[in-house]
């Protein structure tokens, strides 16, 4: 329960930060100011500014909504698909069970790099793009909790009384399975955000993340590396901001799944 | 066993023939090839090059060629660096990456499994709320993150380890913790949670009712129970581990099979692409496939 609590504490704090933002301060994510560039944090720029002058405090909450916005919706996806491939794998005949069960196995395999950059060429940089890139194999990993579950739960016996009443599938999915799954799928989606967000910061740090002005976390980490050694808040502050994110998620992950294994 | 075994076999290398031409034809999809990138080649060498490598065919005929190439247990050629061949980029950075995974893993299984049996043993004392803390914190941190933090303390700041490059033991040191942190703390609490699961089965109370130590019963009675379950998270972990991470090589500076997979993709480089993937596959199924008959050998109750 404390785990569930300092998570969501966490979590809601910094969403609320980077949504009053504008209120927070008076500088806009993409103003430049060439003359303050560079400038160590202090009460004026509360995160110091980058090589353009702009407010990187500002910059930051932007980028909290940005790779928010990408790994929900990145999330969201995979939930959708995962779920349908996951039932449709396990409940199935048995041919099928295999066929999906390779196919799973197969696609794990395809590099997402390539598929990334492939969809980057095809769509072009961008905020759709990435969540596309992210969501186009990060079903997987649903899907595979899902049928791997749903296999455990048809031994339970439970399930063995419904199937010999003769309830049909739709049914048993959705009186039977579905109550049970829930929780799990929780704990996999509060699982896929933070490693969605990590992602779309690989595919920043690879150029293929978001297009100036706008920023995500990983891409202002990104750029922070390059001047670590002079100006190191330019790479803390984002970095920081990245793994408080992810401690958050991982926090309520982690105190649902302790609720649900205490049931 | 051994028809199980033939069987599965064949399923592996049925796999890998999809995941191949997936990758062919996805490779070839991406606009441009080899030689139309920023290279200043006049269009006269371009054109020389592309038939030289048989890049002027139909990719249906491309692709059959490919696959007869690979028949042979032919790779091919780099189409991006001149004499360089795929098998001897494997040969040149593999051993680099699997070095430095396999110093990663020795690393996250002693340290998870030590953190692991320490958090059992005293359990609700201050050992384990540390564990605990530890491995909260850790889990959340990307490797990525990691590896620029040690560079940058131990590295920069300190200057108690080189901060780059590859050839001394000093210089693998940061770069194998970075890729160990996060396989340690999950090992460390997947292990624990097994073991405090096992502790309360039937033959653990007999343990201890014959009067072993509780350090007796976890090790020789409890741990060989727990490990087996830790051996189904190292199957893939170890192919992934060993293939190189491309942004802890790229931190570090290690000419490693991560960096060229990378840039093999940037610079539409087909034939090494292809080659890494396919022995990415490999080595992914392998792993997976090994772990799983160590599992059944070690545990017949598993079918």
């Amino acid at each position: 329960m404390k785990k569930i609590k300092i998570g969501a504490v966490l979590f809601l704090l910094i969403t609320l930060t980077a949504l009053c933002a504008p209120l927070l301060s008076p500088h806009l994510y993409h103003e430049t100011h060439l003359a303050i560039k560079n400038t160590a944090p202090s009460t004026l720029f509360l995160f110091g500014t980058d090589e353009l002058g702009r407010d990187l405090f500002v910059r930051i909450c932007f980028g909290v909504r940005i790779s928010l916005l990408i790994s929900l919706a990145a999330s969201g996806i995979d939930l959708i698909i995962g779920l349908t491939y996951g039932t449709l794998a396990a409940l199935s005949g048995r041919r099928i069970q295999i066929l999906l069960g390779r196919l799973l196995e197969i696609l794990a395999t395809v590099p997402n790099l390539l598929l990334a950059t492939f969809l980057t060429i095809l769509f072009g940089c961008g905020i759709r793009t990435i969540i596309i890139a992210l969501s186009i194999t990060g079903w997987i990993g649903m899907a595979r909790m899902v049928r791997a579950h749903i296999w455990q739960l048809q031994t339970e016996e439970f399930m063995i009384a419904a199937t010999s009443l003769g309830a049909s599938r739709p049914h048993l999915l959705r009186y039977h399975l579905l109550p049970h799954l829930f929780d799990s799928i929780l704990v996999t989606v509060s699982l896929t955000i933070p490693s969605s967000i990590f992602a779309e910061a690989f595919l920043s740090f690879l150029g293929l993340g978001v297009q100036a002005p706008l920023a995500s976390l990983g891409s202002m980490a990104n750029e922070g590396i390059v001047s670590l050694r002079y100006y190191p808040w330019r790479f803390f502050f984002p970095a920081g901001t990245i793994y408080l994110l992810i401690l958050s998620l991982n926090l309520l992950a982690d105190g649902l799944q302790e609720r649900r294994e205490r049931c | 066993m051994l028809i199980h075994i033939l069987k599965k076999i064949a399923i592996l290398i049925s796999s890998l023939w999809i995941v191949i031409t997936i990758t062919f034809f996805l490779v070839h999809a991406l606009p441009g090839d080899p030689f139309t990138p920023e290279l200043p080649l006049s269009e006269e060498v371009a054109a020389a090059m592309r038939r030289q490598h048989g890049l002027d065919q139909p990719v249906l005929v491309q692709y059959i060629n490919y696959l007869k190439n690979l028949a042979q247990g032919e790779l091919g050629p780099s189409m991006r660096y001149e004499g360089q061949t795929v098998q001897g980029i494997i040969a040149s950075s593999f051993p680099i990456s699997a070095l430095l995974g396999m110093q990663a893993l020795l690393i996250a299984v002693t340290a998870g499994i030590s953190l692991g049996i320490v958090g059992t043993l005293r359990r609700g004392g201050w050992q384990e709320k540390g564990i605990l803390l530890l491995t909260t914190l850790g889990i959340s941190l990307p490797s990525a993150i990691l590896a620029i933090l040690l560079q940058y303390f131990f590295g920069f700041k300190w200057e108690l380890l080189p901060i780059a490059c590859w050839g001394s033991f000093a210089q693998t040191l940061l770069p194998s913790l970075s890729l160990a942190a996060i396989p340690t703390v999950s090992i460390a609490r997947f292990f624990q949670s097994r073991l405090v699961e096992v502790l309360q089965q039937d033959y653990i109370l007999i343990a201890r009712s014959k009067g072993l130590s509780e350090m007796r019963t976890l090790i020789f009675h409890a741990m060989p129970n727990a490990l087996l379950a830790v051996l189904t998270y190292l199957g893939p972990l170890i192919a992934h581990i060993l293939m190189g991470s491309f942004i802890v090589e790229k931190v570090y500076a290690i000419p490693g099979l991560g960096q060229w997979f990378v840039s093999s993709i940037s610079n539409n480089d087909y034939t090494v692409t292809m080659g890494l993937t396919l022995f990415y596959g490999a080595l992914l199924m392998f792993s997976t496939f090994l772990f799983d008959l160590l599992q059944y050998w070690l545990d017949p109750r598993r079918s």
